[in-house]
């Protein structure tokens, strides 16, 4: 607020800037005992903020760590524009410590043994042997993997209509991806009811990375590199619509279609019953073989279809319960389709209760269930017609609940630090789609993270 | 006061908002208590009495405050904004149901006893040229009440908040979020409608408009505000609303642009403050202040 | 399933029409609230989606845009 001497010479100088009239009119009013100016509406300061967490994830039986540190910018001028930079950097591990590359630790299973293998391994056993680059014993190897994404995006309000623009780049040691979206909201109703649209598209290559920091890249016996180029489109339609004072729900649709190598560089899969017999050395030639693969004629490289069309549908229901110090109720549901085959429902409920001495405390729950893809098997009884081979554990059939708590505190107005817990437990009795899995994927993780916000 | 006066804030302690709420309606009633023309023992009414005397009246530094705003809201709307032009509604009934409108006589009469020319002002010394006259503050001393009144709960430690009085509205302070107050505009023409909503985070925006006291006579409508050159009701904009860092200063650009009536518009770029206007035909117009 | 999709979205909106009250500028704040906002933590939100897309094969719904990975 103004304070007599140096405050009133500010005001002066503030009077000049302003149209003469505006000026004449401020100085009277100001020379009236006890008026005070607020701060003027010009041109809003600059907000500025910036969100940093640091999370770290483990898996069950040391399959897989992942330490990430995510950073985000946004900065504000006037009342109309936006600008956000966000950054993730990944470090990506077996183990316990994904930080450690000398570690040899599990990874994310490669393929299942089928019967008849002269490994004296039984039937549907898994093997971990996802070996990416680096010393390693025998078959055995971890994931080291670090994938930096950074993107920038930029809205703009004009009225009711605001318009956005994001786009960036995701690079591992086996992808690179770039990427671009526009996305617009248009408000009605007295800004009750909000329409919003997006469109994104994305152009990835990916290749096994087979050492080197991904500089070297597996391939498949027939001398072909493993891996390709995958494009992705992606629309969005949605409609927000506020119930009352204290409710509001939200419905998107989506719907993507991506095209290329969408097959996964790194596994194989076990298939009986094989043309030619089995035994040892590469007898395989009805389907295709990744070299690191090929000491078993039953194994086939990872081949699903070159494309997939995914559509998924969204509600979600926000309830403010004043009593109860204005917490609020989150829940989600989305059901999934895609031309895989594959289905899948997401119940999510969040409840966010702000506590007393600034804090916040956020507890929630999800559960997850997933139909398999039409052509995932743990492992073939037979070849399949399609040449499509997948033992890929994400395109089973399985049931996965979750939950968490987070919280977090304003230790100054400016100032939010924060804490949270996420469990999740996939297996493959929980789910209710039917389809296929197998117990020997089930897995469970934890993520323990902090955060920091700070606006200025 | 005459309106409906709603206090808005978020603060401390219940305690606190208490006693920072009772402060400012004490204060509020301390302006209400020397400017009202209702009150026969307000400061003001006791000015028009004394003010027709050869020696005139001393006024304090607040009055002398008032009278040197009104004169300059006089000088800067070409005299249309005149505070010694409330004699003029003793001519116009715009309350009850007046069938027929004024003669022309009544008005004359009451026209000679309206101007800011005929008055003293040399501060602190204030004198009228003319005896019946009458200085009316209704323009002013509520949009001065809601300055004071955020002036005081800022001193109070709230930060957050709004004060409407009467529809003249002035923000103490953003949501305790940071988050702007969302002020809605009614549509003259259309009751119960909003024109727009606009987001304020400082500040106060005000209304001035013809839609709500009117007086009908053969069909056609005549606003409450009258041109104290002619006595007749302005016409030209059915409202205007405006936003600027003081209510007092917004109050009087409301004011002023409806009295200009067509001219309004014009006035109101020339004052650079953000303005929404509908005319009576019903065409919306707005001014969008250039960024510094 | 398409059917069910287009069926769902459909009835949402039918829905939208009948059982709303009209909040006027200054009834919200309540819904301005931080814990109101669709996506209350924006970064943790991101994370939680990107573990779930690398161990899922679900994706959509939420939005559109974000980048691919190898998700291995």
């Amino acid at each position: 607020m103004a304070s007599a001497g140096g405050g009133v010479a500010v005001i002066k100088q503030k009077a000049q800037r302003r149209a003469p009239r505006l000026a004449a009119f401020t100085a009277a009013a100001l020379a009236i005992p006890g008026m005070s100016e607020a701060e003027g509406i010009d041109l809003k300061p600059e907000n500025f903020g910036i969100d940093s967490a640091y999370s770290n994830y483990q898996e069950s039986h040391g399959r897989m760590s992942v330490m990430a540190i995510q950073s985000d910018a946004a900065a504000q001028w006037a009342d109309d524009l936006n600008f956000k930079v966000n950054t993730v950097l990944d470090y990506i591990g077996g183990g316990s410590d994904p930080m450690n590359q000398s570690l040899v630790g599990g990874a994310s299973p490669v393929f299942y043994w089928g019967k008849g293998n002269t490994y004296g391994k039984k039937t549907g056993e898994l093997e971990y042997s996802q070996a990416t680059h680096g010393a390693y014993k025998g078959l055995k190897g971890g994931i080291f993997d670090q994938r930096l994404s950074v993107s920038g995006q930029l809205s703009k309000k004009f009225d009711d209509l605001t318009l956005g623009l994001n786009g960036g780049n995701s690079t591992e040691w086996d992808y690179v991806s770039n990427f671009f979206n526009l996305d617009g909201t248009y408000d009605l109703n007295g800004k009750n009811t909000t329409l919003s649209t997006g469109f994104g598209y994305a152009s990835d290559t990916v290749w096994a990375d087979g050492g080197d920091q991904g500089q070297i890249h597996q391939t498949y016996t027939n001398g072909k590199e493993i891996g390709g180029n995958k494009n992705t489109y992606q629309a969005l339609l949605g409609l927000t619509q506020i119930i009352d004072r204290t409710s509001l729900l939200q419905a998107n649709v989506t719907v993507s279609n991506s095209s290329g190598f969408l097959s996964d560089p790194y596994k194989s899969a076990w298939v009986n019953n094989i043309p030619g017999g089995g035994g040892f050395g590469p007898q395989n030639t009805f389907c295709t073989q990744s070299v690191r693969f090929s000491f078993s004629p039953n194994l086939c490289a990872d081949t699903r279809p070159g494309t997939r069309t995914q559509e998924a549908v969204l509600v979600r229901y926000v309830k403010d319960f004043e009593e109860l110090n204005q917490a609020a109720l989150h829940l989600d549901y989305r059901f999934y389709s895609d031309s895989w085959n594959v289905q899948s429902h997401t119940f999510e409920a969040n409840w966010v209760q702000p506590l007393p001495y600034e804090m916040i405390l956020s507890p929630h729950v999800r559960y997850y269930t997933q139909r398999s893809s039409f052509f995932y098997q743990g492992v073939y009884d037979n070849p399949t017609a399609n040449g499509f081979y997948s033992s890929d554990y994400r395109l089973a059939s399985f049931g996965a609940i979750a939950g968490g708590v987070s919280l977090n505190k304003a230790i100054i107005p400016n100032f939010n630090v924060g804490a949270g817990i996420e469990l999740y437990d996939r297996s493959q009795g929980s789910g209710f789609m039917g389809g296929t899995g197998s117990a020997a994927d089930n897995y469970s993780f934890t993520i323990y993270s902090v955060n920091v916000n700070l606006k200025l | 006061m005459g309106s409906p006066c709603h206090l808005s804030l978020f603060g401390g302690s219940f305690e606190e908002l208490e006693r920072a709420a009772t402060t400012v309606l004490e204060e509020v009633e301390r302006i209400e208590q020397r400017y009202s023309r209702y009150r026969q023992d307000s400061v003001l009414s006791d000015l028009n009495r004394k003010a027709f005397t050869p020696q005139g009246v001393v006024v304090d530094d607040e009055m002398a405050g008032l009278l040197d705003y009104a004169n300059t809201c006089y000088e800067e709307s070409d005299g249309l904004f005149d505070v010694t032009s409330g004699l003029l509604r003793r001519a116009w009934n715009f309350s009850g149901q007046a069938v027929t409108l004024p003669p022309q006589s009544t008005i004359d009469q009451l026209l000679k006893r309206v101007g800011w020319g005929k008055v003293i002002w040399d501060r602190p010394l204030f004198r009228f040229k003319v005896s019946d006259m009458e200085l009316d503050f209704g323009g002013i001393a509520k949009e001065f009440a809601a300055d004071r009144a955020v002036h005081t709960l800022v001193r109070h430690g709230i930060h957050s908040g709004v004060v409407n009085f009467g529809g003249d509205l002035r923000v103490i302070g953003p949501r305790p979020d940071g988050s702007p107050w969302e002020v809605g505009i009614y549509h003259p023409h259309h009751a119960g409608e909003l024109l727009a909503t606009l987001p304020l985070h400082q500040g106060a925006v005000t209304t001035s408009g013809s839609y709500e006291r009117y007086l009908e006579v053969a069909g056609k409508r005549y606003s409450h505000l009258l041109n104290p050159k002619t006595g007749w009701p302005v016409r030209g904009l059915a409202s205007v609303s405006v936003v600027a860092p003081l209510a007092l200063i917004a109050g009087s650009a409301s004011t002023i642009a409806m009295l200009k009536g067509k001219g309004g518009p014009q006035w109101l770029k020339s004052m650079g403050l953000p303005a929404l206007w509908v005319t009576d035909a019903g065409k919306v117009g707005e001014f969008k202040r250039p960024p510094l | 399933m398409r059917w069910l999709q287009i069926v769902l979205f459909g009835l949402l909106s039918l829905g939208f029409g009948g059982c709303t009250t009209p909040v006027k500028p200054w009834e919200r704040g309540l819904l301005a609230k931080p814990q109101m906002a669709l996506t209350p933590d924006g970064q943790h939100f991101n994370l939680m989606q990107h573990t779930y897309l690398s161990k899922e094969t679900s994706t959509g719904g939420y939005g559109v845009g974000g980048g691919g990975c190898g998700c291995n």
